[in-house]
């Protein structure tokens, strides 16, 4: 599990750097893709709760430490969507399109709905989504579309990131 | 009575969830207080240091595929030029783009040596993953003399204007907030009336920023265009920066005050240089 973990740590920080250093600056986006949310989805849907969790908070607290979000949001909203798809360990076959299309749209829509709903708790200090916006519009399309893609690439390290399906909780 | 398959039980995962999701809550909301140890600064200078390193990295790799296309099309062009000297135009437009540079940068320099603050150029490394909030990374931190909110200019086609203001300093990058960020304020003036007022952002570099506190008894004396700058009243900002101009007034029937809609001077997806001014020290250049 240690192993694992920590090589999906490297990989949650290679993606937050790919994110923060160099697609934030190709300006003609209107969004950045979430890398870091769909490696999460991979990590918590094939590992478990207890990985999820433990994987939405690290790459949530890597978006804190880079991003002007107020430090906690990030980490937050990750642990929770880790553990909400964790839940759906051994019910969802990864392969194939569809399905990871699926997963991907209903995370970026999951991420909107708990960023309004601490957007109540902490209205001074967090923004929520426009659900209309450009940006947003663009954000839940690309998450979704690169669902499939960023599965696929994760498989490749599946041996060093996967846990025994047998140990998983 | 027997439980059912599917009913909750609380394990390992839901401690640690409650765990995590209790760190996070508690780190949000003391957000603005100060802890001893500020978290955000630890981490945001250590991964921001590789950042900037993967950002150098990327640049050299960028660079180095660069000269490497630049050698071969020079060879190229110099086999060509020795034949018939034909390629001449191309090279006409490279010593263009470097006049340009040199421009640009002479024009940085030029405001750089005639502030009388302290000042430092730095260039922008990243930017802001997520659309929610805006804030980009400069290459320059504590070790170089940055501290946090120092007002950020930049120059633009030889108009100075406001970017921002620091919000959080590393050891070798900082993370500055632009003023159309909408958690960002600035004290401001109109340059022809003197009223102040506070400008405000949308959160968006498209939209243009928010003027409010300005009264209606001075509607007939504002005109479409008029600038608005800095007031440096707050002792954030120093006076008379421009931010933008008027470009829609609004009278609200249920406020005394004005809605004043200003487009920034400074087109933001073209910057590349800024110039963090330290208010307290003085231009020793």
């Amino acid at each position: 599990m240690l192993k694992s973990f920590s090589v999906s740590a490297l990989i949650l920080l290679c993606f937050v750097i790919f994110e923060t250093a160099i697609l934030s600056n190709m300006l003609f986006l209107p969004a950045v893709p979430d890398f870091l949310l769909l490696t999460t989805l991979y990590l918590s849907v094939n590992n478990g709760k207890v990985f999820g969790v433990s994987s939405g908070f690290v790459s949530g607290l890597f978006l804190d430490f880079l991003s002007a979000s107020p430090f906690g949001l990030q980490s937050l909203l990750r642990t929770v969507i880790g553990y909400c798809a964790g839940i759906f360990n051994k019910t969802l076959n990864m392969a194939g399109i569809f399905l990871p299309v699926m997963i991907g749209f209903f995370a970026t829509l999951l991420k909107a709905i708990l960023i309004f709903v601490i957007s109540v708790f902490f209205a001074d200090s967090v923004v929520a989504y426009s659900l209309f916006s450009k940006a947003f519009l663009f954000e839940l399309a690309a998450n979704s579309l690169l669902t499939p893609f960023v599965f696929k690439f994760l498989s490749v390290f599946s041996d060093l990131i996967l846990l025994d399906p047998e140990k998983v909780s | 009575m027997a439980s059912s398959k599917h009913s909750f039980r609380f394990g390992f995962s839901e401690l640690l969830l409650l765990v995590f999701v209790l760190f996070s809550g508690i780190m949000l909301a003391f957000h603005s207080g100060g802890f001893v140890v500020n978290f955000q600064k630890v981490g945001f200078t250590v991964l921001s240091s590789m950042q900037k390193g993967v950002s150098a990295v990327a640049g050299g790799i960028g660079d180095t595929f660069n000269a490497v296309h630049e050698l071969a099309r020079l060879r190229e062009e110099n086999k060509e030029l020795t034949e018939r000297l034909k390629n001449y135009e191309i090279l006409q437009r490279t010593n263009t783009d470097i006049r340009k540079e040199n421009e640009r940068l002479k024009e940085q320099l030029d405001f750089s040596l005639s502030l009388k603050e302290k000042n430092y150029p730095a260039q922008i490394i990243s930017r802001n993953p997520d659309s929610l909030y805006s804030a980009f990374t400069i290459n320059k931190g504590s070790r170089h003399g940055i501290r946090k909110n120092m007002p950020v200019l930049a120059v633009q086609s030889g108009i100075v204007g406001l970017v921002g203001k620091v919000v959080t300093v590393g050891a070798v990058t900082s993370l500055v907030m632009p003023i159309y960020d909408s958690k960002c304020s600035v004290s401001a003036r109109i340059q022809n009336t003197r009223d102040i007022g506070l400008v405000t952002g949308d959160g968006s570099a498209d939209s243009p920023l928010n003027m409010t506190y300005i009264k209606k008894r001075v509607l007939n004396e504002l005109q479409i265009g008029d600038l608005v700058v800095t007031s440096g009243e707050s002792g954030n900002f120093m006076g008379d920066i421009p931010i933008g101009s008027i470009s829609e007034i609004k009278v609200l029937d249920y406020d005394s005050s004005l809605s004043i809609k200003v487009v920034p001077v400074m087109d933001f997806s073209r910057i590349e240089m800024v110039i963090v001014s330290d208010l307290h020290g003085e231009n020793d250049r």
